[in-house]
């Protein structure tokens, strides 16, 4: 074989070797799956007739169609949304593997051609060729995906897009109209969407990088501040908190509602006797950033 | 629930604070160390040691045992203070750095168990 047919056989055998795999990633899309062609293909007429029909029932009002209505929506606008991701994440998959791929291939068939060529002249032009073919693979990886693998990428889209998609089925359950409306199940789709993309999950990762560092920044920052405390005080407080466990410990609820009346803290009549002594603790709770609360709690509680 | 404390007052002032925190919870202590940097005094530039702390949830009608810290510097060593300390029923919660009077020691903390 001569030098000048040794590249395009090389080239050739990949290619019928590249195209073997193309078809190894998934069996047949089923057709009513298929993301072009699935039946809830949401046309943007579609969308502002029921938009229309929407807002006719929230003026009506009636909150519960409009209901119906509101999940409906988003539901077919997830489906799409889901589709679309998927098909997209297959396709990024594949696209950066068919890359790696057909880089590895151009590197190995230009090395084997230069270790085979006689002449010096090809094998520096031959060996120039594969350093930059070798830089440009170094550079898209760098530069476009920030040498992460496509596992980690996707996994961070994945994570991003279930968590908002969590959201929205909470509220969706949860929230009638007047408090989750379509204007804002809409932010959270575009948000969704925006989820599954390769610079959202990007942002995620690089966000988790040096979200480690700012964390413990963060808590230190937000942490509550400790004031310096006298033995009077401590001794107060130690009053406060034998006073209290005495109450719980007899169940005494009536005391505990008065020490809250007197510390003008409306509980319902009908609170039960956990919610009583759970306000009354938040109250003792306070003095940790409020000095002036001690004296009201010695009051409340009627320590001498 | 975390906070800070200003790693510039003595052992005791900083004692008497966490104690309080736990008695207000009411919280148990978990975990008492200085902070892995100087922090920015809020709207200044001024810098200062801090020390962070960490609570758990203590249930509620319990007594809360005395909070006892000790700075342990030669000749007494981290053993023999536990060995003291476990002869009067206490456990230690923590031996970790941390600022006293704005100087890094080494401080340890112990208590009575909490009843079960």
């Amino acid at each position: 074989m001569t030098n000048r047919m040794a590249m395009p056989c090389l080239a050739a055998a990949c290619l019928v070797l590249l195209a073997g795999c193309a078809g190894m990633n998934r069996p047949r899309t089923p057709e009513p799956v298929r993301s072009s062609n699935t039946p809830a293909a949401y046309s943007m007429d579609q969308y502002k007739k029921d938009l229309d029909e929407y807002s006719a029932k929230v003026k009506a009002p009636d909150f519960a169609g409009a209901r119906i209505l509101r999940d409906q929506m988003i539901d077919r606008i997830l489906l799409n949304i889901d589709l679309n991701y998927r098909a997209f994440e297959e396709k990024f998959s594949l696209n950066r593997a068919g890359f790696n791929t057909g880089a590895d291939v151009l590197e190995l068939s230009m090395a084997t051609a230069a270790t085979i060529s006689n002449g010096e002249r090809v094998k520096t032009v031959l060996n120039a060729a594969l350093t930059a073919v070798m830089g440009t693979r170094l550079s898209y990886d760098k530069n476009f995906l920030r040498e992460k693998t496509t596992e980690i990428i996707i996994s961070q889209m994945r994570a991003n897009r279930d968590i908002i998609t969590k959201r929205i089925y909470e509220q969706m359950a949860n929230y009638p109209v007047q408090q989750y409306p379509m204007e804002r199940a809409w932010r959270d789709l575009i948000e969704l969407f925006y989820a599954g993309t390769v610079q959202a999950g990007f942002a995620t990762l690089s966000d988790e990088t040096g979200q480690k560092a700012a964390d413990a920044q963060d808590r230190l920052q937000n942490a509550i501040e400790l004031r310096l405390i006298s033995e009077g005080e401590l001794s107060q407080i130690s009053q406060v908190r034998k006073k209290f466990n005495e109450l719980f410990q007899a169940g005494d609820v009536t005391a505990a509602r008065e020490a809250l009346t007197e510390l003008n803290v409306v509980v319902a009549v009908t609170a039960d006797q956990k919610a009583v002594f759970e306000a009354l603790n938040a109250e003792i709770r306070k003095a940790i950033t409020d000095k002036t609360q001690l004296a009201k709690l010695m009051k409340a509680l009627k320590i001498q | 629930m975390e906070a800070r404390i200003d790693g510039s007052h003595s052992l005791e002032d900083q004692r008497r604070s966490l104690h309080f925190t736990e008695l207000a919870g009411p919280y148990k202590l978990v975990s008492f160390s200085r902070a892995d940097y100087e922090t920015l005094v809020p709207g200044t530039s001024e810098k200062r040691p801090l020390n962070k702390a960490s609570f758990d949830d203590a249930p509620l009608g319990q007594d809360i045992p005395e909070l006892i810290m000790a700075e342990i510097s030669p000749p007494s060593s981290i053993d023999k203070v536990i060995a003291q300390q476990k002869a009067v029923g206490r456990e230690m919660i923590f031996f970790s750095p941390a600022f006293v009077g704005g100087v890094e020691a080494r401080v340890a903390g112990f208590r009575k168990p909490f009843a079960p």
